[in-house]
C-alpha cells in the first residue's frame, strides 16, 4: 500500500524497520512507516498485533532490537523516556496510570513541559496556569482538590490525556483512549482529540473502536502478528483485502461499536 | 505551601521549644542523656522517610550515612575546628549517597532493598579490616567540643532544622514528585520526570542530613566503631520509621521518640529488647501499616477538618 | 595454596548452589524476596547442633528430622506472615526482615551469642593433594550433589517442576492454564526452605554455629542470583563456583576478613556494570 504523497517537510515521527521480540515471540517485525506534521494517524489491528509494543519502542521504555525512531528528523532509539518526553513526545497508557497519592491537579503538576511543542500556550486563555488549562480542556478542573485514583475509569483517562497534555508535546500517542468509556464519555473525548489537534498537536491514536478511529484519522496503519499490513487512507485502508482477512478472524473491520 | 506548612511548623516550635526549656526544671543528666539520643534517632529516621517513604524505596542500609558522619567526626575532630566537622560529616555521607545510589537506585523495589543493606555490612568489614586507620573493633574515641547541655540543644536544633527542611520538601513541586514516583515511576517518566534523578536527590538530601546527626552522634556516644554498621542499626531505623508511620516525615521522628523511650523505659529487660523490638514491627506491618501517626490522625479527624494537622500523606506499601 | 583454593571452593560451591536455588524458587516463582531465609538456614543449624547434643541423636536422623522440623516452620510463616501482606512486596520485606531479627534473638537468648560446635558424623580426614580435608565435609560435598541432582529431576521431570517452571515465567498464563497457582506457591516455599535448612544442617559440622549467621547466606544467595540471573539453572551454578571461588582466592591470597566483602562486591559490580547478569535474565527489568 502507497504512504502519503510527497511530503514537503520533514515527518513529525519517522519509525523505520523497527523489530522487536520477547522470549522468541516477535511482537514487531521491519515495522516502517511515517507521520506527517499536523496529522492524526491511527494504529489499528487485531489483538497481539504489537501495537503497544510500537508505542512503548517509539516512547524509550522499550529498546527495539532493530531499527530507527526519528522524532522531527532527529534519533531518539533508545533514549530513556523522560529524555523523548521533553523532546515533544508524549503517551498515554492503555490502563491509566494515575499517581493514587496526589490530587488531580498535583498530578498534572508533575509532569514536566518540554519546550518543543507549543500546545500550551495554543490552549491559553487570557486566565490559568499550565494546570488549569489543561484540567479546563478535559473538564477535570472542578475535581481539581480529589484524589487522582478516586476517579472514574472515564476521568481516569482524561487525567492521562491532561498529564500527557501538561507535558507541552508536540506530538501526542494515545493508546486506546476509548476503551471502557460510555457514548457521553466518548464524545467529550473526540472532541479534546479535535481541540487538540486544532491547537496545532501531532496525534497518533491506538484504538479497536473501528468507528470512532475512523472519523479522527486522516491516515491509518494496520498491524497484524507484529507486521504493517497497509499504510493509507482510512477510505483505501478499508477495502483492502489483507486487513479484512485480518481481521475476519476475529470480528469484522466495520463490526466494533 | 507556606499556608499548609505553618500549622505543623508551629507545632513543631512549641514541642521542641518545649523539649529545649525541659533541662530548666530537669537536670537528671539521664533524662537529657536519653532525649539526645532520642532526637538523633529522630534525624535519622525522619531522614530516612524522605526516599523509603515518599518514594517508597525501602532504604536498609541508611546506616551508612550517618555512620559516615560519625566517622568523620572521629578522624577529623582532632584536626578541624569544631564548626568545620559538622558540614565534614554532611560531605561524607553525601560522597557515600553518591557511590550507594548510582548502582542501587536502579533496581526497583526489594532489589534495591536487598542491595542497599550490602553496603554496611561492607563498611563494617573494611573497618574491621583496616585497623590502623580505623581502630579496628575498638573504634576511635571521640572528644565531644560541646557539653552534654550543648550537646542536647545541638540535637535539637538539628531536629528541628532537620524536620522543618523536610516537611518543606516534601510539601513543594519535589515531594509530590517523589510521591508520583513512588507511586509509578514509569508513568512519572512519561511525564517527562527523570526519575532516577529524582531518587538519588532524595538519597542525598536524606543522606546530608543523617551525616549531620552522625557527627553529634559521635560526640554523643564519645566513642564510634564498627558497630554502627550493623545491621541492627539500620534496622532500628527503618523499625522506628515504620512504627512511627512512614511517608509523614513527622511520623518516623515519632516513633523514633517512641522506641528510643520506650527502649530505656525497658532497661531491666535489656536482653528483651530486640526482641521486642521486632515483634512490634511484624505487629505493626501486619495490623497498622499507618503507624503511630496514622494512628493518631485516624483519633483526630475532627482536628484535621480544621487543618491543625496538615495534609500529611498517608501510604501503604 | 592453590590447591585449597580449589578443594574448598568446590566445596563451598556446591553449598551455595543449593543456597542459590532455594533462593531463586522463591524470588522466582513466589515472587517475593523473603529475607527470613537466612533465619531458616541459622535455625536449621540450631536445631542440628540440639538434636545432636542436647538429645543424643545420630547425624542421619538429626539432620532429617531438623530439616522436616524447620520446614514446617519455615511453612508455617509463610502462611501466617507472609500470604496476608502478598500484595505489598514492601511490607512483605519488612515483615521477613523483622521475622529474621526475631528469630535471631531467639537463638541469642536460648543459645546466647556463643558459637556452639556440631560433632562430626565422621571423624577423620585425608589428604587430597597435600590439602587436609575431613570425611565431614567430603559428605557435605556429597550430600550436595545428590541434592542437586534430585532437584534437577524433580524440575525437569515431574509435573510439580513444569508447574513450578511454568509459575515462574509468567503466573497469569500459569493460572489460565489450570495451574493452581497458590498451592505451587507452597511447594516452592517448601522445596526452598527444605534447601535452605539441608544446607545450613551440612554446614553445621563444620562452621561454627551462631545467631548471626543466616546474614550472610542470605546475602551470598542473592549475589549468585544477581550474578547468573533467574531463568537458568546451570547458570545458577555457574555464578555459585564463580563466587564459591572468588570467596576462597580472597580468603587464602588476600584476607579472611574481607571474603564477605568481596562477595557484596561482586554483587554491586555486576548491578553497575552488567545488571541483567551473566546470562541475561537478570532481576533488572
Amino acid at each position: 500500500m502507497t504512504g502519503q504523497g510527497v511530503k514537503p517537510m520533514t515527518a513529525a515521527l519517522a519509525v523505520e524497520t523497527v523489530t522487536k521480540s520477547f522470549r522468541g515471540l516477535t511482537a514487531l517485525s521491519g515495522v516502517s512507516f511515517e507521520v506527517a506534521r499536523g496529522e492524526i494517524l491511527g494504529v489499528i489491528g487485531p489483538n497481539g498485533a504489537g501495537k503497544t509494543t510500537l508505542f512503548n519502542v517509539v516512547t524509550g521504555f522499550t529498546r527495539p532490537d532493530n531499527g530507527r525512531v526519528e522524532l522531527a528528523g532527529e534519533a531518539i532509539t533508545g533514549l530513556p523516556p523522560h529524555v523523548i518526553v521533553g523532546r515533544g513526545l508524549a503517551r498515554t497508557f492503555q490502563i491509566p496510570r494515575p499517581f493514587k497519592s496526589l490530587t488531580v491537579a498535583e498530578a498534572v503538576a508533575v509532569a514536566r513541559a518540554s519546550k518543543v511543542g507549543t500546545v500550551i500556550r495554543a490552549l491559553g486563555q487570557d486566565h490559568g496556569d499550565m494546570v488549569e488549562r489543561v484540567l479546563r480542556l478535559v473538564r477535570l478542573w472542578e475535581r481539581r482538590d480529589e484524589g487522582a485514583g478516586t476517579l472514574s475509569q472515564g476521568d481516569l483517562k482524561l487525567l492521562e490525556v491532561a498529564r500527557a497534555i501538561a507535558t507541552n508535546p508536540a506530538l501526542l500517542l494515545l493508546d486506546e483512549p476509548y476503551a471502557g468509556l460510555g457514548p457521553a464519555e466518548m464524545t467529550h473525548l473526540t472532541r479534546v482529540i479535535l481541540d487538540l489537534h486544532r491547537a496545532g498537536l501531532t496525534l497518533v491514536v491506538i484504538e479497536h473502536k473501528l468507528r470512532e478511529l475512523m472519523k479522527l484519522a486522516q491516515h491509518v496503519v494496520v498491524l497484524h502478528f507484529g507486521e504493517k499490513i497497509a499504510d493509507g487512507s482510512p477510505a483505501e485502508v478499508a477495502r483492502d483485502p489483507r486487513v479484512l482477512q485480518a481481521y475476519m478472524g476475529g470480528r469484522g473491520a466495520s463490526s466494533h461499536a | 505551601m507556606i499556608r499548609r506548612l505553618a500549622p505543623r511548623y508551629l507545632g513543631l516550635l512549641v514541642v521542641i521549644g518545649g523539649l529545649a526549656l525541659l533541662p530548666l526544671w530537669v537536670s537528671n543528666p539521664y533524662v537529657l542523656s536519653v532525649l539526645t539520643l532520642a532526637a538523633l534517632y529522630a534525624i535519622f529516621a525522619s531522614s530516612w522517610d524522605i526516599l523509603s517513604g515518599y518514594i517508597g524505596q525501602l532504604n536498609f542500609g541508611h546506616a551508612v550515612f550517618f555512620g559516615a558522619g560519625a566517622y568523620a567526626a572521629g578522624f577529623l575532630g582532632p584536626h578541624l575546628p569544631a564548626l568545620l566537622v559538622l558540614p565534614a560529616g554532611a560531605v561524607a555521607a553525601v560522597g557515600f549517597a553518591f557511590l550507594v545510589g548510582v548502582p542501587c537506585l536502579k533496581l526497583r523495589g526489594p532489589y534495591l532493598s536487598l542491595t542497599t543493606l550490602v553496603f554496611p555490612l561492607i563498611l563494617e568489614r573494611l573497618a574491621f579490616t583496616f585497623r590502623d586507620v580505623t581502630g579496628g573493633e575498638y573504634g576511635i574515641t571521640v572528644d565531644p567540643p560541646l557539653s552534654a547541655m550543648g550537646l542536647y540543644l545541638a540535637a535539637l536544633a538539628l531536629l528541628l532544622a532537620t524536620l522543618m527542611v523536610l516537611l518543606a520538601v516534601a510539601e513543594s513541586r519535589i515531594g509530590s514528585t517523589f510521591r508520583a514516583i513512588g507511586d509509578d515511576d514509569q508513568a512519572a517518566m512519561a511525564a517527562g520526570v527523570n526519575a532516577t534523578r529524582f531518587k538519588l536527590g532524595a538519597f542525598v538530601l536524606g543522606a546530608a542530613l543523617a551525616g549531620l546527626g552522625g557527627v553529634l552522634y559521635a560526640y554523643h556516644l564519645r566513642h564510634v566503631g564498627p558497630e554502627i554498621f550493623s545491621l541492627f542499626t539500620s534496622f532500628a531505623i527503618v523499625i522506628m520509621g515504620i512504627v512511627g508511620g512512614m511517608g509523614t516525615i513527622l511520623g518516623p521522628a515519632l516513633g523514633a521518640f517512641f522506641l528510643t523511650l520506650l527502649g530505656e523505659s525497658l532497661r531491666e529487660i535489656e536482653t528483651f529488647r530486640v526482641l521486642i523490638y521486632s515483634a512490634v514491627l511484624i505487629l505493626c506491618v501486619m495490623l497498622f501499616p499507618q503507624g503511630l501517626w496514622g494512628l493518631g490522625r485516624l483519633l483526630s479527624g475532627l482536628a484535621r477538618k480544621s487543618g491543625m494537622l496538615g495534609r500529611a500523606r498517608i501510604r501503604s506499601r | 595454596m592453590i590447591t585449597e583454593i580449589l578443594i574448598f571452593g568446590t566445596i563451598w560451591g556446591a553449598i551455595y548452589t543449593i543456597l542459590a536455588l532455594g533462593f531463586t524458587l522463591i524470588f522466582g516463582v513466589v515472587r517475593i524476596l523473603n529475607l527470613a531465609y537466612g533465619a531458616i538456614y541459622m535455625v536449621a543449624s540450631y536445631l542440628i547442633y540440639s538434636l545432636v547434643s542436647d538429645f543424643g541423636l545420630a547425624m542421619i536422623p538429626a539432620w532429617l528430622l531438623a530439616v522436616a522440623l524447620t520446614c514446617l516452620v519455615g511453612m508455617a510463616l509463610y502462611r501466617i506472615f507472609i500470604v496476608p501482606l502478598r500484595e505489598s512486596l514492601g511490607r512483605v520485606l519488612i515483615v521477613t526482615a523483622g521475622i529474621a531479627i526475631f528469630l535471631q534473638e531467639v537463638a541469642v537468648l536460648t543459645y546466647s551469642t556463643e558459637p556452639r560446635y556440631v560433632p562430626t558424623a565422621l571423624p577423620g580426614s585425608l589428604a587430597i593433594w597435600g590439602v587436609r580435608v575431613t570425611h565431614q565435609q567430603l559428605l557435605t560435598l556429597g550430600v550436595a550433589v545428590v541434592l542437586l541432582a534430585l532437584l534437577h529431576a524433580l524440575l525437569t521431570r515431574t509435573r510439580l517442576g513444569r508447574e513450578l517452571r511454568a509459575v515462574a515465567q509468567d503466573t497469569e498464563m500459569a493460572a489460565l492454564m489450570g495451574i493452581p497457582v497458590e498451592r505451587t506457591y507452597l511447594f516452592a516455599i517448601a522445596i526452598s526452605t527444605a534447601l535452605a535448612a539441608a544446607a545450613g544442617a551440612l554446614i553445621a559440622p563444620f562452621l561454627t554455629v551462631s545467631p548471626e549467621m543466616g546474614w550472610s547466606p542470605l546475602l551470598v544467595a542473592f549475589t549468585i542470583v544477581v550474578l547468573g540471573g533467574l531463568g537458568s539453572l546451570w547458570g545458577t551454578i555457574l555464578a555459585a563456583f564463580i563466587v564459591a571461588y572468588a570467596e576462597m582466592f580472597t580468603a587464602y591470597a588476600i584476607s579472611p576478613q574481607l571474603r564477605e566483602a568481596v562477595t557484596f562486591g561482586i554483587m554491586i559490580l555486576t548491578l553497575v556494570v552488567r545488571p541483567h547478569g551473566l546470562f541475561g535474565k537478570g532481576i533488572v527489568e
